[in-house]
């Protein structure tokens, strides 16, 4: 049985919501808006709770309909396969942007010396595992995560903010609305991530209503994504030509007194965090896996995702150096990004609306026949 | 050179009826034996028959009547004694077995500090009437079957009717019928036929050698499997924290308890992930060390000829082969060969520099630690090498993205309707009531919830619980 | 799809595991000892000489013994590379609690070398910045072998005076926000040596008006220890680099937040009588606050509870009669006066340099009157806003 339950549903929502954004994402912002990150940050935020909310919609009321049948008893079959065709290309880039992240933050500070596409390759084992594997695997994992990842970052809270002065933040605005907005949808690409719960639609154990729910923890993620995100913005925000790809937040710790004594604890805190982002991942592999699954089959699906796995590691091998990729995504992906990850949700509501109309429609012609 | 006769054969006639007792001379009771013969020597019965023999002369044996032949020489090779009566097919089969056992003692698995010690033997019959004394029910179902082409090993399958759930007994038992083997010796020899992943390391069915803790698995709704020749008892369906469980926790006071059961979780996550951490930290994120601590690694690893990951790998080898050891010396040999181990490959090396100090205390730690939880201890050892090898290669991230494959793997398996990592992964919320902390058993009302019972209610309310 | 049986997967990883183990048994394929290939540094100091060489002193902790080493290159990362070359290992910054600025550092000097180890990652945010009397060379070789002794190295020495005494030690990150502000200037302690006589040959006592600490060691003779001297003294890093005095710096005491706390001086005149006050400074909040209304408006706020270590001297007068309130009144009048006038005087060694970040401030309470305004710090109105509690 392929389902996941309330709790899981929650957890997977808090590490979504925390994911992909802690890495790069607040660096890369800063090079273009400066110290109104801050403001770029908190538009796109609400975007996703907006998108959330969207998702939860579809989750309560889809029943049993997984999103191949939503769409195609709605939209028919060769347009729902489109749809997810477009999505699963969508979420193969998405993944290759995700684990170059995790790949380069660990050659970065651990295998500085060879910094090689090669340390990809567990990576991309680990998610060629987890597209075999059912939706309920992501759920549980969920659940043994996220106690050991809230507590990380409560550790980390600790350590790292009563030694921030958040006046540095200010004042906000003074880069320009032009750079703000340039800075929210150059970025698109590593937001919109709640549309993956997409994959639970109709794999949801007795959630209905609760579902809105989800938007708690959701809510909690960001308060510590923008909680760490603005220690950086205000450290920061009048030297950005320090910032490199190193300094992400995993340097702010060493605001702790005395960390060079104590030794810098927060590698080991951000590795325990980044089995949210592997968990992320592995539920965009499972996601893409189960769309091809719908549209292609079980077999053919399954060595589709092999075979985009295997393409993510050729293209890291052509797309070595970072700066390049990021250059790539942000030019050219953030429109794609907008349109697959903040409208699927809106065309999956709509599949239900239109579902809900034939029903009644279907009724009241049994009526009146009879 | 003259053989022996393996089987003793004595005519009787009585009330006119003549009739044959045959008896394996090895494995029966001769007490037992003689009385069965007098009886039939003297039986005053009008018109002798297997009904009236069994109803009014053998009332005080065990006895059944059988026209099976293959079930007859079943019966007569494991120390039953056959009764035929002339021009009358089939034959009763009187249960005069005797041979000879252990007594029944502290298993050397289960060592407790309170509560019962007593445990099971090779004999399948004590071992299921010490079962029998702990639940006294009507409910107590007992099924038999023997295994085995050339053993005919007695298998029982117990369970209580009203707790557990019928499917997983009826899935027990096909499996069980399906094995076409020569012999079977032991309960392990069923085991891999049981386990949902027989080529895993991990622990798929529970065992024990108390019959507390088999009493109380089969009130949880679990199905427990005996063998004949065997002290060690199969439970099914298992989940993997049952490992970290220990009766004791059950005659200890619950806070107690809870913070046992947390050393043991601790301890056995420390023994298998710290010498990949150490390694890792050593090779590749020295940074996370304080700095004293970092310059006593340094001074202590100074001169030592092999890379970390190897200097690790060689001393768990090193204990692994002092272990195995400790268990197969001869006994008058065990202290001297422990003196040895221990101070001639480990002090010594140390100070010869050819192994750091560091790494014998962390290999040591951990190997230590693995046997809080003795059940579990085969599989941390397997795991403990793959992290090291992992971190020593890979570093911190090659240990986060082994452990992910190892949940996946772990969150992955199922048995008999039970996941494995329940009840924290999926969440069962009634079951953390006897998890990481463990409740007092007047709060405990409902059975466990991971896997399939047909009575989820424990006990009701009483005053009690209302203070 | 190749579908593996048991059988297989199982032979699968046999070969897996044997393959690790022989990988793993060829030595020179697996990772050396790192750690054995680095040189852990804990404390490091920079100099540029007047041909724009750099010079890179460093304290390691090698064995157990702490030693000195030295490198010079065109540019930083030469001289770091120098280093690395001279001592055949490579430094490793990571564990470094201080980095010590040579007397002849230049601003821009200084700023290009901690944005250079800032952004390769090597060094912590959190490490101490200070400044030395001399060359960052000469005070490295000298600290190392005084503090030799201590077993703990120059940074936890440094660090003991930031924690305890009246000493401003700022991180790294610190520094270098307050040089890319609006602002562009920042302040960090002196530290040098100094010769005292000895008592009986023992080392001086702790404590003292100026806050030295000491880490000493005897010279041949006896008579004289040299010891480390962590004291108010400041640079100032703005469009140049100067020492601010003493007199001038003891302000910065009182208004910075890093300083927890240290002695507190003053002299008080009460009933026709000089006394001269020394009290311990037990609890401090501080502000500086900025604003537009006419002009730019700073309000410097301070609030102080000390405990008095003189008690007995005043006694005299309450015994004479005098209400000890009174006489309290008038000790924390004193001490309000001599906070307020050196905080008079830090702010007007500041208009040359706002090492104080008050345009900073100014710019976040109001950025639209900061890019109106001149700029020019002599144009604003200064306010103190003194609390004192003496216990």
């Amino acid at each position: 049985m392929d389902k996941v339950n309330f709790r899981q549903l929650i957890c997977l929502t808090f590490l979504i919501a925390i994911a992909m954004k802690m890495f790069m994402l607040p660096v890369l912002m800063m090079r273009v808006s400066g110290r109104d990150s801050f403001i770029s940050l908190i538009i796109m935020l609400a975007i996703d709770f907006v998108s959330l909310f969207v998702v939860c919609v579809v989750l309560h009321l889809s029943e049993d309909k997984n999103i191949f049948e939503l769409l195609s008893s709605a939209f028919g079959s060769v347009a729902a396969k489109i749809i997810l065709i477009t999505v699963g290309l969508f979420y193969f880039i998405k993944l290759f942007m995700i684990l170059i992240d995790v790949r380069v933050f660990f050659s970065t500070s651990v295998f500085s010396s060879t910094m090689s596409p090669v340390h990809l390759i567990p990576l991309v084992l680990l998610m060629a595992y987890f597209a075999f594997k059912p939706l309920c695997t992501a759920g549980r994992i969920s659940e043994i995560i996220t106690p050991i990842v809230v507590v990380s970052m409560l550790l980390l809270c600790c350590m790292t903010l009563p030694e921030v002065d958040f006046s540095y933040l200010f004042p906000l605005g003074q880069e320009g609305v032009e750079k703000i907005a340039t800075s929210c949808y150059s970025f698109a690409l590593w937001f919109g991530d709640f549309s993956i719960l997409l994959a639970f639609t109709g794999k949801t154990a007795k959630t209905g209503k609760k579902a809105y729910f989800a938007l708690i923890p959701a809510l909690v993620g960001f308060v510590f994504l923008v909680v760490f995100s603005t220690t950086l913005f205000a450290s920061y925000g009048d030297m950005t030509e320090v910032l490199t790809y190193g300094h992400n937040i995993s340097n702010m710790t060493q605001y702790g007194a005395g960390s060079f004594k104590f030794g810098s604890i927060n590698t080991v805190i951000y590795t325990m965090w980044l089995s949210a982002v592997l968990l992320s991942a592995g539920l965009m592999t499972t996601f893409m896996s189960h769309t091809m699954t719908y549209v292609f089959g079980y077999k053919c699906g399954k060595l589709l995702t092999l075979a985009g796995l295997t393409g993510i590691f050729v293209l890291s091998l052509i797309f070595a150096e970072l700066n390049r990729v990021i250059e790539i995504m942000t030019a050219c992906f953030w429109l794609p990004s907008i349109i697959v990850q903040y409208s699927l949700p809106i065309i999956a509501v709509a599949a239900i609306a239109v579902n809900k109309f034939k029903e009644n429609k279907a009724y009241d012609k049994t009526e009146q026949k009879a | 050179m003259s053989t022996k006769s393996l089987y003793a054969k004595s005519d009787f006639s009585s009330c006119g009826v003549s009739g044959t007792a045959l008896a394996s001379v090895d494995l029966t009771d001769s007490e037992g034996l003689r009385d069965m013969l007098r009886a039939l020597k003297t039986a005053d019965v009008s018109d002798l028959d297997y009904d009236s023999l069994m109803s009014k002369v053998l009332v005080n044996f065990e006895h059944k009547f059988i026209d099976d032949g293959t079930e007859a020489v079943q019966g007569l090779m494991g120390g039953d004694a056959l009764v035929f009566l002339d021009k009358l097919d089939g034959c009763v089969l009187v249960n005069v077995r005797k041979y000879e056992t252990r007594s029944i003692a502290e298993p050397p698995t289960g060592g407790v500090t309170k509560g019962p010690r007593e445990g099971f033997i090779e004999n399948m019959k004590s071992n299921l009437s010490m079962i029998e004394r702990k639940l006294r029910t009507t409910e107590l179902k007992i099924e038999h079957m023997t295994i085995g082409r050339r053993t005919s090993t007695d298998i029982a399958i117990v369970s209580i009717d009203g707790i557990a759930d019928p499917e997983v007994i009826e899935r027990i038992k096909k499996r069980l019928k399906a094995i076409d083997i020569d012999g079977v010796l032991d309960t392990h020899y069923l085991q891999s036929y049981l386990e949902p992943r027989p080529y895993s390391i991990f622990n798929q069915i529970g065992t024990s050698e108390k019959p507390d803790i088999i009493a109380s698995k089969l009130l949880e709704g679990r199905v427990a499997v005996l063998c004949d020749g065997s002290p060690m008892v199969l439970t099914l369906p298992f989940v993997c924290f049952e490992d970290v469980q220990s009766s004791e926790d059950y005659y200890e006071r619950s806070t107690f308890a809870s913070f046992l059961r947390v050393v043991r979780v601790l301890a056995l996550m420390l023994g298998v992930f710290l010498p990949g951490f150490y390694v890792s930290l050593e090779i590749f994120h020295f940074s996370v060390l304080p700095l004293q601590l970092l310059l006593t690694v340094m001074n202590a690893t100074k001169g030592v000829p092999f890379p970390p990951l190897a200097e690790v790998l060689f001393v768990i080898f090193l204990f692994e082969i002092i272990r195995e050891a400790g268990i197969r010396m001869p006994q008058s040999m065990g202290l001297a060969m422990s003196v040895v181990g221990a101070l001639v490959l480990g002090d010594t090396a140390v100070k010869a520099g050819m192994i750091g100090s560091p790494a014998v205390m962390i290999v040591a730690l951990s190997s230590i630690a693995t046997y809080t939880v003795p059940n579990a201890a085969g599989a941390a050892a397997l795991l403990r090498v793959l992290f090291t090898i992992v971190g020593g290669l890979l570093g911190l991230y090659g240990l986060l993205v082994c452990g992910m494959i190892l949940m996946i793997y772990l969150v992955g398996m199922n048995g008999y309707g039970a996941p494995y990592l329940a009840p924290f992964a999926p969440n069962v919320s009634n079951d953390k009531k006897d998890g990481l902390l463990k409740t007092p058993v007047v709060d405990i009302m409902r059975r466990p919830e991971s896997f399939p019972n047909t009575d989820g209610i424990r006990q009701k309310g009483s005053e009690v619980n209302n203070g | 799809m190749i579908k593996l049986n048991r059988k297989h997967k199982n032979s699968l990883l046999v070969l897996f595991f044997t393959a690790m183990f022989i990988l793993i048994s060829l030595t020179p394929l697996v990772p050396g000892n790192e750690i054995e290939t680095r040189l852990m540094v804990n404390s490091v100091g920079f100099d540029v000489k007047e041909d724009g060489t750099v010079e890179v002193s460093a304290e390691t902790i090698n064995g157990g013994k702490n030693e000195f080493i030295h490198g010079e290159g065109r540019v930083l990362s030469d001289a770091l590379m120098n280093l690395n070359e001279r001592y055949g290992r490579k430094i490793e910054l990571g564990h470094c609690g201080l980095v010590v600025l040579g007397s002849d550092i230049t601003t821009p000097q200084a700023v290009a070398v901690m944005i250079n180890i800032l952004s390769d990652g090597m060094i912590n945010t959190g490490c101490s910045v200070v400044s030395a009397d001399v060359s960052a060379r000469e005070f490295m070789q000298s600290a190392v072998l005084l503090t030799k002794s201590t077993g703990g190295g120059v940074s936890e020495y440094v660090s003991y005076a930031d924690a305890y005494e009246s000493v401003t030690i700022p991180s790294i990150l610190e520094t270098m926000q307050s040089l890319s502000s609006k602002s562009g200037a920042a302040v960090v302690p002196i530290i040098g040596f100094r010769e005292k006589p000895s008592e009986d040959g023992k080392s001086g006592s702790i404590g003292g008006s100026d806050s030295t600490e000491q880490s000493g060691s005897q010279n041949d003779s006896g008579s004289k220890v040299t010891e480390i001297n962590p004291s108010v003294t400041v640079r100032v890093f703005g469009k140049e680099s100067y020492e601010l005095e003493e007199s001038d710096a003891r302000g910065l005491i009182w208004i910075t937040s890093r300083t927890k706390g240290g002695l507190a001086d003053a002299d008080m005149d009460f009933d026709g009588k000089r006394f001269e006050l020394s009290s311990v400074i037990e609890e401090k909040k501080q502000g500086i606050e900025a604003e537009f209304a006419d002009g730019p408006i700073v309000t410097f706020s301070v609030e102080a509870r000390l405990k008095f270590t003189q008690r007995y001297e005043l006694l005299d007068k309450v015994e004479e009669g005098h209400p000890i309130d009174e006489v309290l009144d008038n000790v924390n009048a004193a001490y309000e006066a001599r906070i307020t006038d050196d905080i008079k005087r830090v702010a007007e060694r500041s208009v040359k340099d706002d090492f104080l970040g008050i345009r900073t401030k100014l710019y976040r309470a109001d950025p639209k009157r900061y890019n109106e305004w001149s700029g020019d710090l002599s144009e604003a109105e200064y306010r103190f806003d003194i609390k004192v509690r003496v216990v």
